[in-house]
């Protein structure tokens, strides 16, 4: 029995190895076709240059929900206001935050109260009120005030609602855009023969960067280390993952921190799930059904060029938390949408996408856990091959290098968004170690993840505590040290 | 027994063929996962310094790249600022020695390739930022004709590859350079739809006598989203130069197979105030079943003021729906009509109306339609319920009233 056992894992590892090597070669090589045939043709020039003064240029609402943004809301509004597109408005919906990042809207952007007629397409926790600015520098800023959802979501819908353009961006408040990144989105949905329902762009950390006037002034990868290992992992994500689902057309989730989407088909799928923990997954899964089930030929595509900077999670605390969220909308998302899977009216997203995502995606970190414990039964009996164990070891080792050297490439193939290109050797770092620290994390995470879900216990959306931009002329140690004060200042304990 | 051989017995060549002869044999006992991972491995030692040499390469080649265009820029920035804000008009002569100034090698005034493409760069970036108003677009063009940036693109065109072409033919868009016809015609109908479809772009831009000959029937145009900015550019410059407009209504009776070429045309109908056409559109108007063509003809036409319609379109609202009932009211309040006997209409449009966002463009076009519109306007606020108060709200104030709703 235990023999039959052995040959069987042996034999399934095998399979299941290959096949995620072969995958990931596969998507190496596809996507770089698609960068370099995008790098081809489109001239950002020649972009900016057609749709600058066009009344056919389409408008573009950015909604970013903000809870609890006091500390850098204000230079994150500024950011977005900086975009530079002819059409475009930005939405913030304040989601009942218990601090003053409201007070700090309307104090810094002379924002008054003004009788708007909500209509409520997609059902959220109750509008409160809203605001615009008098001051004409602000008036593309609208400011929705509302209850607390409890997730991003529901405040995201709000905004959608809200939006007066035929295109939305959803972003978080924290996250700094490129300001000709609008101009990206938007000529992948008009050059299209289909319908293009969603944009997704690459996003990077931004816990390096230094901000100045709301942009960012200069790009350095991050120094510490849990967001070192996610700019490379978000790379990877974008520039290979992505890149390879869009082109096959079945793309399964935008990020939530910053996606394009059709206004009017979002709003017929009744926007984001209130009460998903994997929202944009779902959004991607409803929006494709919708399409599926119109007969409408549709199209999710990737931009390859870095439109979007994002605070990364920077002790493990917070990187846990984030994780086990994750690995808790995974599970959630194939419990409501395992119908989908292997289902052949959904086409390549049903049949391919799905189905790879659930061997892959959701069972890798079991199928590791299980390796793990076979791995020690079979140190403990003595009846590893050692030079077998250690060759294989080092060939997979040696593929992820190839990966992440391959990802580093191609960033730099579509344009190195540091000030300095020898910055990118400090990517080596995480990828060298990748395996050995972050790797195992995140698995653990996702396990976690998995069994919080399986137990039903209370989960709490969790507060990203943010650190703020660095601003030119101080040192980010400095910044980071003053935040550290203040927490300090504002903890429980010190207030007693 | 295994017999081996020596160094010493067998000499240089054979000994060197009898070692790999002898490593391969070995390989080829190992199991196959470990002869699987060797190749793979052996393959990826390579690949990686490989990849990361070119890496560096590449960089190299970029800074290099970059360095040149700083040196560009500081040597031509300068002189080409002073030509461009310059409010005379400069002769080629003048030019020419003021470009030429600048340039170290004062001798050749021939500019090579690489130089040339630094400074389209520039160029580009120079028009970019002096709008129109500001750029003496006659000193422009003699920068343009100085340099021969028309003739240098033609060459790149003539024998650089698909991706050289396309750059070409849009970096002569950027510049507003104008080529020879023949040069785009040559790749109006290639089997690579970017560059048919720049090159189409090209020549319609720039010829006078037949620009839109791409744009007919017997052609294979096929309209995308990202044509519409393009073409509504192209009239527009061929509007400023008092160049041949085409015939919008041919165009919208051109067979696509979607609408959205109609929908692009009958705004750019409205955008060009082509009030000649009213009558031919509203013909197309009438005869047309497609609700959204019908509702984008009829905002067209009420931009324009063709007031002969109002009756037609009144007598229209009660069968229609949605769409077309916004598209009613929107055109009947750019047409600016006043009195009771549209008053009156619009009023009883709100009494029917059942959508928020129809109801809200007909208080909007009665808020709008003089002292007796705005009377009934308070009338109906008044009498409304509570809940519905926000809505007269909302039309009254200007920073709500950016009318989204109409769209």
């Amino acid at each position: 029995m235990n023999n039959w056992l052995f040959t069987f894992f042996n034999y399934f590892m095998i399979l299941y190895s290959g096949g995620l090597i072969l995958s990931y070669l596969l998507m190496t090589i596809v996507s770089f076709v698609q960068i370099r045939k995008r790098k081809k043709y489109y001239s950002a020039e020649y972009i900016k240059r057609i749709l600058l003064n066009s009344p056919h240029t389409p408008g573009i609402s950015i909604v970013a929900p903000a809870y609890n943004e006091e500390t850098t809301v204000v230079d994150n509004v500024n950011s977005l206001l900086g975009m530079d597109y002819p059409k475009f408005e930005v939405i913030i919906v304040n989601d009942g935050s218990k601090d003053k990042t409201l007070e700090k809207l309307i104090e810094n952007f002379d924002l008054i109260e003004v009788p708007y007629n909500y209509i409520e397409y997609i059902k959220t926790k109750p509008y409160k009120r809203l605001f615009k600015s008098t001051n004409e520098k602000y008036k593309r800023l609208v400011v929705v005030d509302k209850a607390n959802g409890g997730t991003k979501a529901d405040a995201s819908n709000a905004g959608i609602n809200v939006a007066q353009y035929p295109y939305f961006v959803c972003t978080d408040v924290d996250c700094v855009l490129n300001p000709q990144g609008l101009y990206y989105l938007i000529w992948d949905v008009l050059s299209s023969d289909k319908r293009v329902i969603a944009v997704s762009a690459t996003m990077r950390m931004a816990n390096a960067c230094t901000m100045k006037d709301g942009r960012l002034s200069e790009v350095r990868p991050p120094m510490s280390i849990l967001p070192m290992f996610q700019e490379l992992e978000y790379m990877r994500s974008f520039l290979i993952g992505k890149t390879w689902w869009a082109a096959i057309g079945g793309m399964p989730n935008v990020s939530g921190g910053f996606g394009l989407f059709d206004t009017e088909i979002a709003i017929r799928v009744g926007g984001y799930h209130g009460l998903s923990m994997a929202e944009d997954m779902d959004m991607i899964a409803r929006m494709t059904s919708y399409m599926y089930h119109s007969k409408t030929p549709y199209k999710v595509t990737q931009v390859p060029q870095t439109v979007c900077w994002t605070e990364g999670p920077t002790t493990f605390t917070i990187f846990n938390r984030q994780r086990t969220r994750w690995g808790r909308g995974l599970f959630q998302f194939f419990h409501l949408y395992w119908d989908i899977v292997f289902n052949h009216k959904y086409g390549v997203y049903g049949m391919v996408t799905l189905p790879y995502l659930f061997i892959f995606e959701f069972l890798g970190p079991i199928i590791e856990l299980v390796g793990f414990f076979v791995l020690f039964f079979l140190i403990v009996s003595g009846a590893v091959n050692w030079t077998t164990f250690w060759l294989l070891l080092f060939t997979v080792y040696m593929f992820m290098q190839f990966v992440n050297t391959m990802c580093i490439n191609y960033d730099n193939y579509v344009g190195c968004v540091y000030v300095k290109r020898r910055w990118y050797a400090w990517l080596a770092i995480p990828s060298l170690l990748e395996a050995f620290i972050y790797h195992p994390l995140t698995v653990i995470f996702a396990l976690k993840g998995y069994y919080s879900y399986l137990t039903s216990r209370d989960f709490k959306w969790g507060e990203m505590k943010r650190k703020g931009f660095k601003k030119e002329g101080t040192s980010y140690i400095d910044n980071e040290q003053k935040q550290l004060g203040d927490e300090l200042k504002s903890s429980p304990e010190q207030e007693k | 027994m295994e017999q081996t051989y020596t160094f010493y017995e067998l000499g240089y060549l054979e000994y060197l063929w009898y070692f790999v002869y002898s490593l391969y044999y070995e390989f080829l006992e190992y199991p196959l996962m470990i002869r699987l991972c060797s190749v793979i491995l052996i393959g990826l030692i390579l690949i990686i310094p490989t990849t990361v040499l070119l890496f560096f390469i590449r960089n190299q080649l970029i800074i290099r790249k970059k360095n040149k265009l700083k040196r560009v820029r500081e040597r031509y920035s300068g002189v080409f600022r002073e030509i461009l804000k310059n409010p005379n008009n400069l002769s080629e002569d003048i030019v020419r020695e003021e470009i030429l100034n600048c340039r170290s090698k004062k001798s050749s005034s021939k500019f090579s390739s690489s130089e040339l493409e630094l400074i389209s760069k520039l160029l580009a970036e120079k028009v970019q930022d002096y709008n129109e108003r500001r750029l003496n677009r006659h000193n422009y063009q003699q920068i343009l004709y100085v340099l021969n940036i028309a003739g240098w693109l033609e060459d790149r065109i003539e024998k650089g590859s698909v991706t050289t072409c396309i750059r070409s033919f849009q970096t002569a868009q950027i510049l507003d350079c104008t080529l020879r016809g023949s040069v785009a015609t040559r790749f109006a109908y290639h089997r690579n739809k970017e560059l048919r479809s720049v090159a189409r772009s090209t020549y319609t831009l720039t010829n006078r006598e037949d620009p839109f000959r791409y744009m007919e029937p017997d052609t294979d145009f096929l309209y995308h989203d990202s044509d519409g900015p393009a073409i509504h550019d192209m009239l527009l410059y061929r509007r400023d130069n008092n160049m041949l407009m085409p015939n919008f209504i041919d165009w919208i009776k051109l067979d696509q197979p979607t609408n959205k070429f109609r929908l692009f045309t009958i705004d750019e109908i409205a955008f060009f105030n082509n009030t000649e056409l009213s009558d031919e559109l509203y013909d197309y108007m009438l005869k047309t079943n497609d609700t959204q063509v019908k509702g984008r003809a009829i905002r067209a036409l009420g931009k324009m003021g063709y007031t002969k319609m109002e009756d037609e379109i009144c007598a229209m609202f009660a069968n229609s729906a949605g769409y077309m009932r916004a598209s009613i009211i929107v055109a009947l309040r750019d047409l600016g009509l006043r009195g009771t006997k549209i008053v009156n209409f619009f009023k009883e449009a709100y009494t029917l109306a059942r959508r928020e966002k129809v109801m809200m463009t007909i208080l909007d076009a009665l808020y709008c339609c003089g002292e007796e519109g705005r009377a009934v306007f308070y009338a109906l606020e008044s009498t409304a319920l509570e809940k519905d108060k926000l809505r007269f709200e909302h039309i009254k104030n200007t920073l709500t009233n950016d009318r989204a709703y109409e769209r």
